[in-house]
Parts: structure tokens; sequence; C-alpha cells
């Protein structure tokens, strides 16, 4: 009896992944992942919009740039170790190349040079690095605050963190300056998003179902921007 | 790093080959056949591109005139009914025929208004196609890079990417649009199955909504959250 039920169980699975084509929902968690997406979206609309709002309207452009910039050379030891292993030599260069220029002539990298000569700026985490390695992405978790996830992406962001040097390096009120550097990492990249995620939302029916899919989506074109594989896609 | 460096050989073989595969079939193909059958695709969408710029960006037009010509040149274009079928993932066995004509009803206006929203934004910005990847005979993903004029030089362009396919009598439609990775009619089906999942699967109570929300589009209102 158990085996029959188990064996309904996962046909019925393969039904619905039938049905829902290649991209399965995978999303075993939902009711609390719900709960997780209503509130961040409620600290969201209550605090963290509002501030990125204030930020983009009163600091100015370059500054914010400036900032941008700054912030983004921070992250390229992480960015270049997982180049390496996904045995990127190119990508890889580039970013050394990068990272070696914005932090000397672009003055510890408040200043992107490397742009204006033609290195463009990619990024890199371990969890594309373990998506490239082939390894799927497994149940979809809406992690609160951070956003959505899954347990290859959450993986990869503790790898990461282990790959900041900033994590080892030691200096006075650090703990303060990381927080400060990730409350500002994080408002302005909310900065950035305004009108993206006021657009997503108003032409949404189901808001969370749509951050899902588009997480993932995302994310399988950033994994595959690394392998060359051409996209799976549903037959309509 | 050593243990990688197999993959890259592998990795630079297969290019290589593909690229000789390439060179093999422009030389062999005689000269006459190929402009034409190049890549058809990539010209239904290029001029289709072009000629939905053209009202987009028509002056002229009220704005009611407009979205009227923008709506009967996009429906021409695409499928919503198919489309639409597409979207509603395993729910469309469950619901009546009467449900399902007036879901159709609703999703093309729908469909149009999120079209013709999504593409404005980009008014003033070229549409470039670059080339294809011809999946299957009558299924192609043909690549265009939207390119800002006003943005400072070496600013990457921004990809796009539309899909193109057949109906049954042989004409070109496209049935799926995707911005940097992101597919327009997959990201619609999470969206309408999730809202049927939290409304018990009814196909009516998502017309409803999806007429709300083509109004909501058009107005630029406020957001609501399903």
């Amino acid at each position: 009896m158990v085996s029959t039920g188990l064996a309904v169980v996962l046909s019925g699975c393969a039904g619905m992944r039938a049905a829902e084509g290649p991209q399965e929902v995978n999303d075993p968690f939902e009711p609390v992942n719900r709960v997780m997406f209503d509130t961040t979206l409620a600290l969201d609309k209550g605090l963290l919009r509002p501030v990125a709002v204030a930020y983009r309207s009163v600091v100015p452009d370059p500054v914010r740039e400036t900032v941008r910039n700054f912030l983004n050379n921070l992250d390229s030891p992480v960015v270049f170790a997982n180049d390496v292993l996904q045995g990127d030599a190119d990508r890889a260069g580039v970013t050394l190349l990068r990272a070696g220029v914005n932090t000397t002539i672009g003055l510890a990298g408040l200043i992107d040079v490397a742009s204006r000569w033609g290195y463009m700026r990619h990024s890199e985490d371990f969890g594309q690095t373990l998506g490239v390695l082939g390894l799927g992405e497994g149940p979809y978790i809406f992690v609160p605050l951070l956003g959505p996830g899954n347990p290859r992406d959450i993986l990869g962001w503790g790898v990461d963190w282990l790959f900041d040097p900033l994590t080892y390096a030691r200096w006075r009120e650090k703990l303060l300056w990381q927080a400060g550097r990730a409350g500002v990492d994080y408002t302005d990249v909310r900065a950035r998003n305004i009108e993206t995620l006021d657009d997503l939302e108003r032409t949404s029916l189901d808001y969370y179902a749509s951050v899902r899919s588009l997480y993932r989506q995302t994310r399988n074109n950033q994994i595959r921007n690394g392998t060359g594989e051409v996209e799976d896609l549903p037959d309509f | 790093m050593i243990a990688r460096l197999p993959r890259i050989t592998l990795l630079w073989a297969v290019n290589a080959v593909s690229m000789l595969g390439l060179v093999a079939a422009i030389l062999v193909a005689a000269p006459s056949a190929f402009p034409a059958a190049a890549n058809p695709a990539e010209t239904f969408v290029q001029q289709n591109i072009d000629k939905g710029y053209l009202i987009l960006n028509n002056a002229s037009l009220s704005a009611t005139q407009r979205s009227a010509q923008f709506r009967e040149f996009m429906l021409s274009l695409t499928d919503t009914r198919r489309i639409g079928l597409f979207t509603l993932g395993q729910y469309v066995n469950s619901a009546s025929k009467a449900e399902i004509e007036a879901f159709n009803s609703a999703f093309a206006d729908y469909a149009v208004a999120v079209y013709e929203s999504r593409l404005s934004k980009y008014k003033g910005q070229t549409l470039k196609v670059t080339g294809s990847d011809q999946r299957a005979a009558d299924d192609v993903v043909v690549n265009a890079d939207v390119v800002n004029p006003a943005a400072p030089p070496n600013t990457p362009a921004i990809k796009a990417a539309f899909r193109v396919r057949k109906t049954a009598d042989g004409r070109p439609i496209i049935t799926d649009m995707q911005v940097e990775g992101i597919w327009l009619a997959i990201s619609q089906r999470s969206d309408f199955t999730g809202f049927l999942q939290q409304h018990g699967g009814s196909v009516s109570a998502l017309t409803d909504h999806l007429k709300t929300q083509a109004q909501q589009v058009r107005a630029g209102g406020p957001a609501q959250n399903g």
C-alpha cells in the first residue's frame, strides 16, 4: 500500500512536471515561502523602498555611480575565484585586469576606468559555479529580506563570503563597517530597481509566483552564459 | 585549475567544429538561395520590429488611434490564443469552453497592453536583430540587441530575443519575447498558474483579474498585489 501510494504521488508529480514543462514548480515549501515573501514585501513597502527612493533623489547620480564602482570593486576577488573555478580563463583575466586598473588608476575602485577601456564587468558567484558544474537548484526557498533563493544558491552565498578577503581582515569597528557596506549595497541595488519591481508588481496577478519564475529564469540565464548551452524551452 | 584544462579544450573544440560547420554551410549553399533561405525568421522579426516602432513613435496619431493600430498589428504578429492556452498550464483541462473563450478574449487584451507598455519603455532606442538559433524546423529564437543611443559608449546592449514559430498554415508568428534571459509567456504561465492555485483553479476569477490588470497597465496606475 505504501509503495502504491508512493507510485501515485510520483506519477502525479511527473504529470505536473509534464504539464508545467521543463520549468517545474518545485516549491514544496510554498506556504512558508509565501509568508516570508509577504513579510519581506511589507518591510519593503514600509522601509526599504522608501529608503531607496530617498537615496536616489537625495544622492546625485555621479556619487551613486562612485559608490557602486567602489562596491563592485570590493567584489572582484569573489568574481575572480568563481571565474577560475568555472575554468573561464578569459573572464578571469578581465576580472583581474579590472581589479588592478580600477584599484590603482581608478583610485581604490571609485572610478571604473576599465569599462572605459572596453573591459566590461561581469558578475559571478559560487551558486553559478555549482550550476555550471551541473548541480540543479533544488526547491525554491524565499529567504526573508535577502529574497529568492534555493539550496544551491544559498550555499553559494556562504562560500562567496568565505572567498571574500575582507572576511579575514581585521580592522577597528569591522562589524559596523561590514554592516554599513551591506546596507549601502542593498540600498543602491534597490534604488536601481524601483520602477522594474513596481512594474512587475503591477502586471502580476500573483507577484510571488512571478518573482519565483523571474529568479529562476535569470539564474539559468546567468549559468548558461558560462556554459554556452542552448536553452530548454517548453513547446508552444 | 589543471583539472579544468580538459574542459576548456573541449569547449574550444566544440566551438571550432560548429564554426567549421557554419562556414561549410555558407560555402555549399547556392548563391541565389542563400539570402532568402538564410534567416527568414530574422527578416520577419526585424521588419516587424521596425513596423511596430513606426506605430509607437507616430506622433501624428492620437493615443487612442496609436493603441488601436498597435493592437491590430500585434494580434497579426502573435497567436494570443496559443499563448493564452499555454499560460493556463494544467488548469486548461478543468475549465469549460465558455470560460476558455472569455479568458482568450481577456488575455488578448491584457497581452497587447503589456507588450505596448513594455515596448514603449524602449522607445527612442533601437532594436537590432543580431542572429538566431534554429531549435527545430518551425522553431527559431531570433536574438536582438536593444541599443540606447543616449547611453555612454561601451555600455553593453540589452539582450532581447523573439521566439518565431509557425501557424497551422505555415505563417510565421511570435510566441514569446525575452529580455535579459526572461521570457514573457513563461513568466506569465508561472504568474497565472500561481494565481489559479490560490483561487481554486477558477479560470473565471483569472479572467476578471486580467481585465482589471489590463486597465491598470494601460493607466500606469498603482500596483495591485495578487
